[in-house]
Parts: C-alpha cells; structure tokens; sequence
C-alpha cells in the first residue's frame, strides 16, 4: 500500500533541498527569469549590464524620436511624455511594451539589449494619427516609411554601443551603424511595411557608402539643412549621476571617429561641417541637469575662421543650440580649429580666434576658462519620487522608478537619467508575495533562517575603502593637521582579505565536522 | 487510485495551509531599516562579501543534508 504521507513529505523536501540549486540553475543559464541580482553576479559584464539596464529604463521613459518636419526638414522631436496619454487613447500600454527587454549574446561574446520592432511599428502608427490630426500629411511625409529600429548593448569593456538604422522622410534608407570593437554584432531587423529586412554588417556599409552627404548617419543627430554627421562608430560610457547632479567624467569619443574629422560635409548654404556625437550637460531653472546627446564639431563658414559648435534637440521640438552656461564635455577633442558658437540656428560666431590668432591656442584657452566645474554630489538630495503617469507634464524631471529594470531605446538620444545605487535594486529575497512558491519559502519561518543570517551579512557588506583620519589639533600657537589615509596598504589589506577568508573555509569545515559527525 | 490521488491532494492542500499559516520572518523586517556606519572601513579589513557568499553556500548544504536525512530517515533507509 502506498504511503501517501511519506511520498507527499518526500516530494516536499526534494523541493526545498534543492530549491537553491534550482534557482542557481536559472541563475547560470542567465534566463529571463533570473532575477538582476543573479546576473550581475554572473560576471562583470553583466554586473555593467545592470547598471545600464537601470539606467535605461529611465532613458525609455524619456524616450523620444524623430521625424522629419515637412516644412524646414529638421527634425521634430515627440518626446515620451507627449505620446503617453496618446498612445493610451489608442490602447497601447507603453509601459508594458517597455518592459519587453531581452538580452542575448553577441557574436563577440557582449550581452545585449535587444528591443522588440513592434514597439517601433505601434509609435509610427501612433505618429500617423498625431501629424494627420496636426493636418500634416501628404507625399512630403510618407510616414509609411517611417521606421525605427535600435538596439543597445554594450561590449566586455562595459562601452555602450548603440545601433540604429533610420528611414528618412525622403524614403531613403540610411545605415547608421554603431560598433564598438571590429567583432561586434550588429545585426538588426527592420519591419517596414510588413515586410523584414534583415541587415548584416555588409548591408550597413553598402548604405553607408551610397547615400552620399548622409553616410553613416544617425539622421537625427545631423544639423538641419539635410547636412548629417558621420558617425560610423558611436560610444559612450555611463558614470554615476545623481539628482542636483553635477557630471562626471563622461563621455568619450570613439577614437576612429576622430579620426574622420577629415570627413567634411558640405552644406547647401553655409559652408563645411564636421561633428561628432557628445553628451552635453544642460541644467535647468530647478538645477535639475539632463545629459543630451547632441552634435560637437568644427563649423567652417566660407571666409571665416573654424568654429566650433554644439546643439541638442529639446522637447519642444525646436532646435537649441545652447547658450553659455552648458558645458562641453570633451569638447577639446575639437579644440583645434574650433570656437564656440553663440545661441542661434546659423550661430557663427567666432569667440577670441580672430585673423592671424593661433585658431588652436584660442580654441583651447576658451574651453579651458570655461571647463565645467568639478562635480559635486548633494548627499541631502532626497530620492526621486513616483511619476505620474498619467500626467506627464514634467519632462524635466523624467524620474521614473518602475522598480524592475527595463529596456528600451532612445531614437534621438535625448534622455536624462540617474546611475542608481546596485544596493537600491529590487531584492527579491525581500517583501515576496504570500502565495505559495518556492521563494515565498524564503520569508517564511523557520525555512527564513537560512535566508536570515546572509542578510544580516548584508548590512555590513560594502564596497572596501581605506579608513581616513582626518583631524586638527590645536597647540594654541599652531595647528596642526592630520591626515591619516590607509590606501597605501590597499594591495596589502587584500591579501590579508583573501587569507581571512581561506580561514573562514577552513573554520567551516571544522564546524560541518562537529555538526554533523 | 482514485482514492490515492485524493489522499495525495488533501495532503498538499493541508501542507499549503499550513505553510500559510507560518509566520513571516521576524528578522527581515527588524533588519530593513538597519543602516550601520562605517561599513566600507570595516570591509576593509574583513571580507565581509566573500564571507556572506561561503555562509550562504555552506548554510545551503547543510540545510540540504538535513533535509535528505529526514527524508531518508522517514522512509526508513537509515536508523536514528
């Protein structure tokens, strides 16, 4: 006769023995169900993913895209915030199609952000409605062809690449491609009408190389006036930033883009261009910074010295070249020949490199006398609040916590974003639901005391620093200072790490002999 | 068989209720708001990281050993 008993409690403490097993399996093969806390352990590329992944769900909901405006051809903007409760109207959550993320391996072993084309095909539909309804329609803006694709990733030095391809208004296609090494993949997949076009890398440089002034061109990084910039290979790396911020080292320049700076496009009425992709620091009325993605290079205007000038698209669909208070940064990668431009569409304005003047020194002394200031961190910043949704009126402040990361992509690079804290990250050892599943059995007692004693762990657990002592003692005719920093035994204190421990091992093994012999 | 089957299945529903009665852990909300000082100087010296990670593997092997042993100990594979 069989036991039922025993066979119920049999199956029931299979489960919860190899419970941890189970999970760790989940966790190796890096599965949609893994949660973050498993993939950044996976290794120190997916420990980067992370990091941007919670940076890019911010950028999703600051996303926005570019078309063509059919009167001046620049590029208008439609920012996230103005399409939410559009595309809400029209049924289509964009929440739930953010949270889509998917990540794959590349051919070149980086992990990558891959975001679903559908998403694009529903915003075009949504950006059909809008400009029919704005009465802007016609053969200038064939908006059947207007599609979007990207995808981010970044490689195994933690560089985020971005990959697009755009089709114009014109019903051009043009190639962006944006690779960081030579191996990278990137493949992407269009849907344009119905029909998949899959590009290869070969495909890129066929478009890149037929389309003439538009070669190799995010669109929508280009001046206006149908000039773009050739930005063959785009990257940029994160650092922290946070609310009040202030930017640290930020950006960098991919080296064989500088190296093209002799690719000069001309424009229909103002000369030679030259550009490159650059995060620009704006910072608002409220001193709430957001990071842009804009356009830095060599102005040249016939008779006239080089300039150097600088714009990003806002949100109001206009474009701002910004005024003196925005920082360049890197700009002194162009500093040869360059000079900064006043505010205005056809800036040309030549600050202190006159005729005769050494165009370099005066570029470079300008941007020294005006290098951003040192970031500083508000340690009283308090923690972004929830958004709200359903009034995105606030696009200075695109905050938004969804407390999971997602993906997305970002069509124009505008975006503004904070690099959160790892130790803020959704923990789902912690506040799990009450139905009944495997790590519902973590926060239960006394199955939870195994879970306990890692967690309490977890409070002292932190990044190692060097103890500092820093102190002043009054003598009355003197003071003297003290400066006590212990980073000179860094190499030291990690060893010394390592060995306790070896000991701690070797302390558990002693232990599991008494307990269980 | 039949019978088997409703015997196994009140089974489950009696340990699931059961399990829905046991209560949350204690700790973890006493520890949520816990915030210590000086904790990158203390993982200085001590490898605090590497510790917890060896605590919760070993923790996981012996809570699986036990688990093992009860159950074999149950289908009487193995004395007291």
């Amino acid at each position: 006769m069989v036991n039922i008993k025993r066979i119920t409690i049999v199956l029931l403490s299979l489960f919860l023995a190899f419970s941890p097993i189970i999970e760790n399996a989940q966790f190796s093969y890096a599965t949609e169900e893994a949660s973050w806390e498993d993939v950044v352990n996976h290794s120190q590329v997916c420990a980067a993913l992370k990091a941007y992944a919670m940076a890019e769900y911010k950028l999703s909901h600051t996303f926005s895209f570019g078309s063509a405006d059919p009167i001046t051809s620049a590029i208008v903007n439609f920012s996230y915030n103005q399409w939410y409760n559009i595309a809400k109207e029209n049924g289509i959550d964009l929440t739930a199609l953010q949270n889509s993320l998917k990540y794959r391996v590349a051919n070149n072993g980086a992990l990558q952000f891959f975001y679903s084309g559908s998403f694009i095909q529903d915003y075009n539909t949504l950006i059909q409605k809008y400009l029919e309804k704005q009465g802007l329609t016609g053969n200038n803006y064939p908006l059947d062809k207007l599609v979007y694709s990207g995808e981010i990733f970044t490689d195994l030095s933690g560089y985020v690449c971005y990959v697009y391809i755009q089709n114009n208004y014109n019903s051009q296609l043009t190639g962006a491609g944006s690779q960081q090494g030579q191996n990278a993949d990137i493949t992407n997949i269009l849907s344009f009408k119905g029909t998949t076009y899959k590009y290869t890398d070969d495909d890129l440089k066929v478009l890149i190389q037929e389309n003439g002034s538009n070669v190799g061109s995010y669109k929508q990084y280009s001046i206006p006036l149908n000039v773009s910039s050739n930005l063959t290979n785009v990257s940029f790396k994160y650092r922290s930033v946070t609310n009040n911020n202030v930017l640290t080292e930020w950006v960098r320049f991919d080296d064989q883009w500088t190296n093209n700076l002799g690719n000069i496009y001309k424009t229909d009425s103002e000369g030679y261009y030259t550009s490159d992709l650059a995060i620009i620091k704006y910072t608002n009325s409220n001193n709430y910074s957001s990071y842009w993605l804009g356009n830095v290079g060599a102005y040249y205007v016939n008779g006239l010295p080089p300039q150097l000038s600088y714009y990003y698209y806002n949100r109001q669909s206009q474009i701002n070249y910004p005024n003196t208070n925005e920082a360049i940064v890197n700009a002194s990668k162009y500093g040869a020949n360059a000079a900064r431009t006043a505010v205005g569409k056809n800036a040309a304005i030549s600050v202190g490199v006159q005729g005769g003047e050494n165009a370099q020194d005066a570029i470079e002394n300008y941007l020294k006398d005006n290098e951003p200031e040192e970031p500083t961190i508000d340690p009283d910043v308090p923690a972004d609040g929830e958004p709200d949704l359903d009034n995105p009126d606030d696009p200075e402040n695109p905050n938004v916590n969804i407390g999971f990361p997602i993906g997305g992509i970002f069509a124009n690079g505008q975006f503004s974003f904070q690099m959160p804290d790892l130790s803020n990250l959704p923990n789902n050892a912690q506040g799990l639901p009450s139905n009944f599943s495997l790590s519902a059995l973590k926060t239960k007692f006394p199955f939870c005391l195994v879970y306990d004693i890692p967690a309490i762990l977890s409070l002292l657990e932190d990044t190692p620093q060097a103890p500092r002592i820093q102190g002043q003692i009054d003598l009355g005719v003197f003071n003297y200072n003290i400066d006590i920093n212990l980073n000179y035994f860094d190499n030291v204190m990690a060893m010394v790490r390592n060995i306790i421990f070896l000991l701690y091992c070797f302390a558990l093994i002693f232990i599991t002999k008494e307990l269980l012999f | 068989m039949g019978e088997i089957i409703v015997k196994f299945i009140v089974t489950l529903a009696l340990a699931a209720g059961i399990f829905l009665l046991l209560p949350a852990s204690p700790i973890q909300s006493l520890i949520a708001n816990v915030n210590i000082p000086y904790t990158a100087e203390l993982n200085w010296f001590l490898p605090i990281s590497s510790i917890k990670t060896a605590t919760l593997a070993w923790l996981a092997c012996i809570t699986a050993y036990y688990a093992i042993s009860w159950v074999m100990r149950n289908l009487e594979m193995i004395g007291n």
